[in-house]
């Protein structure tokens, strides 16, 4: 057992605080709709990054490369001046929506290089060019340029020729759980001697000037002679630590609060306001630093003069003073003696032995690399999200309980909701807020490395402070009561049971208390999304922005409504999840039997209104052998809107495979269900037939048939339709020559492939689903196929890609669309890595070219990364998918025991329905 | 002025006047000056000035100290 893995169980078992300190700050809070008090609820102007400096955050904080406790209250991260730069860099810059071609955008460059998952060792690396930011140009030319136009980078501006910049490296590594040891590093990269001034910076997120029970913290200098600089921090709430700062630093403290000239016009009670430093280090300005050395704000300054191609380091420790953790922190006599680097050095050896421990031996290095950095970046961005909408609410005079209220410009109906816990975020710079169907897909990665940590996130969004009292699960900030695709049951039984095949035993009693909640959703779904009650759904955007003819999530301009495959495919997806939970916990419970009947049948009943509701057949197309929307006009005329996009595959993803276990128990089950579909044999007529058996026995659970699924895998798997180098397209390619037109009200509506970035502003312009890879669909896609592998077997084959005349069965179909993914971020045969584009200086530099950054979604045609950098988030999920390919065969799929191996060795969402306890054990031994 | 419902406390700035403007849940416009005690020493306001005040989020009651 590895060292970060006793930490792990210690946090589990012991509730040793391991997991209390970690990267739970943010890399944007100004510019959210938490902070966002404007009455028309214009989040991203009405707290700018000018601002924000000089303002005070109600809700949460930021930095860079940060951390703090899980509370969030104090604060560590990192500043940094170069001497020419106008604004101490405290926090990463970036466009807003508006003024980003294409939307928001984060303008730095840095990169999650490594965390494990109780953050013990965590290295990050920020690049900081030595001439002044900036700012100015990057908004200007963006702002200029249009959606047609690439974006302008930080790199077009030439701010890194020369390579005159300097590579800091921000590393973490705990000696004990409240005992951190911190080093960051400044390489100078340029031709020149470079100065720099770094400003670790230690804070209390305010509290007190919001909230008078709130007791007011303190930071002091408690520095004495003959030792290292200290900085003390005293908390009612978080405890006493001490900042150990080594060298001679310059001690500066302020106060954490508002400054109200800037930002309002109205004089300061005190010169010591949150941009104190920046006046101080920026301006010189004098009396801008309390003399006093207290406050609520602090930073240890220290300036560098690196040579050209050398590097300068400084080290700092954060440790408890007082308390239960101190017992075992101590205070180190030698803050800074040899055992700081000892333990350093011993914290990165045991990094590489966690992930030696997962990583597949069939790993290339580079494979290795792609894996590592996907985990660090998942781990990397959790963060603590704050918000009490009651509060929030009544804050801006739009109290749901008052009379005389203001309305609110979003999030009205959800005033039961507190949040403020550890979450998993999309990407803490462009999304620093969750999106519950985004989290879903995190889970199935960062069960990879923390496997408690996923089925707590889990957990969370079913809590009542975040699930509605009528069932709806939050989608997001920006709309809490917007629409998110159901996956929320999937994870769920691929988190339960990966912990069974892993451990022998499945949480039931997490699982039980989850499937009540999910039933409240789902109930929520069918009342809600069913207009008429035909189990046809509907949903709006459903996470898809761009992809329809229409927005989705808007009155049509033809009237009526929208049948929405993909909503009725997530639905019947959602049903065989809830009967994959109710079967297996029907296995020990019998109260539970009645509830995997009733989602067969609402399966059966939502599976076959897909094919058949409607006088032309409904969504599918038999001359194209492809699912569509159908548009239903007001005067009772439908016509199906056929593009050919991911909504079109998403029924082939409704499919789950079962091994019978259940009806082999209770057999009066398997009667009650042939005695339903005998007195409806119309329900699969278009439809798999649930009573065939496959191999080994096996049952399955599908929209299509054999004749319908090779239909569908024909065109899915052709190069000029959805298969590109790098995994399948949201958009057929078909449509760049042939663009989907719809006339309605006198205007035209087009869609065309478009394989980077979005031309239409819907959503914020700033993704695309009309031609992009995007990796959390693939994941499903696969899933999908290994599913049908499980139960078809290697004799059911396809040509792939179609015309190519090479016949593959279906698991050989998911390696080879794994393969294509993967490659977007692996060198190729010329060193390049293509989500890198062409970007020279990521394809060729040393010191860039092994950074990796995980994009929210990849060109259709090449590869490049696209929309938001960091969002490790979903796309880290390629951890997960290069893991499982690299850990099983087709061949280990095709016996009787062969389900299991799949959840044991690699833990595929494919195989989770399909392992039975017996079998799991069975492959164990 | 921006929409505020009445019988709510809201604060405002006057840029003009460089100063924070409060109306309690009455109705009453108050200046305050920019101290702890701000509102112990508040001074009536013309409420037929108000319509350039801008507001301020209400958590920045507390901070001045507003008994409401």
């Amino acid at each position: 057992m590895t060292a970060e893995i006793s930490r792990l169980d210690e946090a589990r078992a012991q509730d040793v605080p391991w997991k209390k300190w970690g990267p739970y700050l943010s890399e944007r809070q100004w510019g959210t709709v938490r902070e966002d008090y404007s009455e028309g609820g214009d989040a991203w102007n009405y707290f700018s990054h000018d601002q924000a400096r000089s303002r005070a955050y109600r809700w949460g904080e930021d930095g860079i490369a940060g951390l703090s406790d899980d509370k969030q209250r104090l604060c560590f991260a990192v500043a940094l001046w170069n001497g020419r730069d106008p604004i101490l860099k405290e926090r990463m810059f970036g466009l807003t929506n508006s003024e980003g071609n294409h939307g928001e955008d984060v303008k730095e460059y840095y990169f999650y290089l490594d965390s494990t998952p109780t953050h013990s060792y965590m290295r990050l690396l920020y690049k900081y060019p030595q001439a002044a930011f900036p700012y100015e140009q990057l908004v200007l030319t963006n702002r200029a340029r249009s959606r047609t136009e690439f974006e302008y980078e930080l790199l077009d501006t030439g701010v890194f020729d020369d390579n005159r910049y300097f590579d800091v490296f921000i590393e973490y590594a705990k000696a004990a759980p409240e005992d951190l040891l911190i080093r960051i590093e400044a390489a100078n990269r340029g031709p020149d001697e470079a100065r720099i001034d770094i400003l670790p910076t230690l804070w209390f997120r305010n509290e007190w000037s919001w909230d008078l029970k709130e007791p007011r913290p303190e930071l002091s200098d408690q520095s004495s002679p003959g030792r290292p600089a200290v900085i003390h921090a005293s908390h009612a709430k978080v405890g006493e630590y001490d900042l150990w700062c080594e060298g001679e630093p310059e001690l500066l403290f302020t106060e954490n609060e508002t400054n109200v000239e800037r930002v309002f016009g109205v004089p300061n009670r005190t010169p010591y306001v949150k941009d104190s430093f920046h006046r101080h280090v920026v301006h010189g300005e004098p009396g801008a630093v309390n003399p006093d050395r207290r406050g609520t704000k602090a930073a240890a300054r220290r300036t560098l003069i690196v040579p050209a191609g050398e590097s300068r380091s400084i080290r700092l420790r954060l440790v408890r003073v007082a308390g239960p953790a101190a017992k075992t922190n101590g205070n180190p006599r030698e803050p800074f003696g040899s055992e700081f680097d000892a333990t350093l050095a011993a914290r990165r050896a045991e990094a590489d032995a966690f992930y030696a421990g997962i990583v597949p031996d069939s790993f290339s290095e580079d494979e290795a690399r792609v894996f590592r950095q996907a985990c660090a970046g998942m781990l990397w961005s959790k963060q603590f999200y704050h918000y009490d909408v009651d509060k929030w609410l009544e804050e801006r005079g739009s109290d749901p309980f008052k009379p005389m209220r203001k309305q609110a410009p979003r999030n009205d109906h959800w005033h039961h909701m507190y949040n403020g816990d550890v979450i998993s975020m999309p990407d803490k710079w462009e999304y620093p807020w969750y999106a519950a169907w985004d989290l879903a897909f995190h889970v199935l990665a960062l069960t990879l490395v923390d496997p408690d940590f996923g089925k707590q996130q889990l957990r969370l969004m079913l809590r009542e402070r975040y699930m509605h009292p009528n069932g709806q699960i939050p989608a997001y900030e920006w709309n809490f009561g917007d629409v998110n695709p159901p996956v929320h049951a999937w994870s769920t039984i691929f988190t339960y049971r990966l912990e069974k095949g892993r451990t022998g035993v499945g949480d039931k009693d997490w699982l039980k208390s989850s499937f009540q909640k999910l039933l409240l959703n789902f109930t929520w779904w069918v009342n809600r999304k069913d207009r008429e009650g035909r189990n046809v759904f509907e949903g709006g955007f459903l996470g898809l922005d761009n992809i329809g003819v229409f927005d989705r999530s808007a009155p049509l301009p033809t009237g009526g409504c929208l049948e929405q495959a993909d909503g009725t495919a997530w639905m019947a997806l959602f049903c065989q999840n809830m009967l994959e939970i109710a079967s297996e916990l029907a296995l020990t419970e019998d109260d539970y039997s009645d509830m995997a009947i009733k989602f067969v049948e609402h399966y059966l009943w939502i599976a076959s209104s897909m094919a058949n509701v409607g006088p032309q057949g409904g969504m599918w197309d038999e001359e194209d052998g492809f699912f569509y929307d159908v548009l239903k006009l007001p005067d009772g005329r439908s016509e199906r809107l056929k593009v050919r996009s991911m909504v079109g595959l998403l029924p082939m993803c409704a499919t789950t495979v079962f091994d019978g276990a259940l009806i082999r128990k209770r057999p009066e089950l398997g009667e009650r269900l042939a005695r339903f579909i005998q007195a409806r044999p119309e329900l699969v007529q278009s439809i798999h037939d649930p009573r065939i058996d496959g191999i080994e026995g096996r049952r399955l659970a599908a929209i299509l048939n054999e004749t319908r699924l090779r239909r569908v895998l024909e065109k899915m798997l052709d190069e000029n339709e959805f298969l590109s180098d790098y995994g399948i397209r949201s958009l057929s390619k078909f449509h760049e020559r042939n663009p989907y037109v719809f006339a309605a009200g006198g205007q035209e509506y087009r869609v065309a492939y478009l394989p980077a970035e979005s031309d239409t502003s819907m959503f914020g312009g700033n993704s695309n689903w009309r031609g992009p890879i995007w990796m959390p669909v693939n994941a499903l896609i696969l899933r999908a196929l290994l599913g049908y592998h499980m139960y078809y077997g290697s004799d059911f084959r396809v040509e792939c890609p179609t015309g190519s005349g090479r016949m593959l069965n279906l698991h050989e179909v998911a390696e080879e669309i794994a393969r294509r993914l993967g490659r977007i971020f692996l060198r190729n045969s010329s060193g390049q890595r293509p989500v890198n584009g062409g970007a020279r200086q990521f394809q060729d530099d040393p010191h860039w070219r092994d950074c990796i950054l995980f994009y929210e979604y990849f060109h259709g045609d090449n590869g490049a990364g696209l929309g938001a950098s960091h969002q490790t988030g979903w796309t880290g999920i390629i951890a997960r998918i290069m893991h499982l390919f690299a850990s099983v065969t087709a061949e280990e799929t095709a016996g009787p025991r062969r389900g299991a191996a799949y959840i044991e060795r690699a833990g595929a969402a494919a195989a989770a329905s399909a392992a039975t306890p017996t079998s799991a054990t069975g492959a164990r031994t | 002025m921006t929409q505020v419902a009445r019988r709510m406390g809201a604060v405002f700035v006057d840029r003009c006047s460089q100063s924070w403007i409060v109306r309690d849940p009455d109705g009453n416009f108050w200046i305050l000056p920019s101290a702890a005690d701000g509102w112990r020493r508040r001074q009536p306001y013309d409420a037929d000035k108000s319509d350039h005040l801008e507001p301020v989020p209400a958590h920045y009651r507390t901070m001045l100290g507003l008994p409401f």
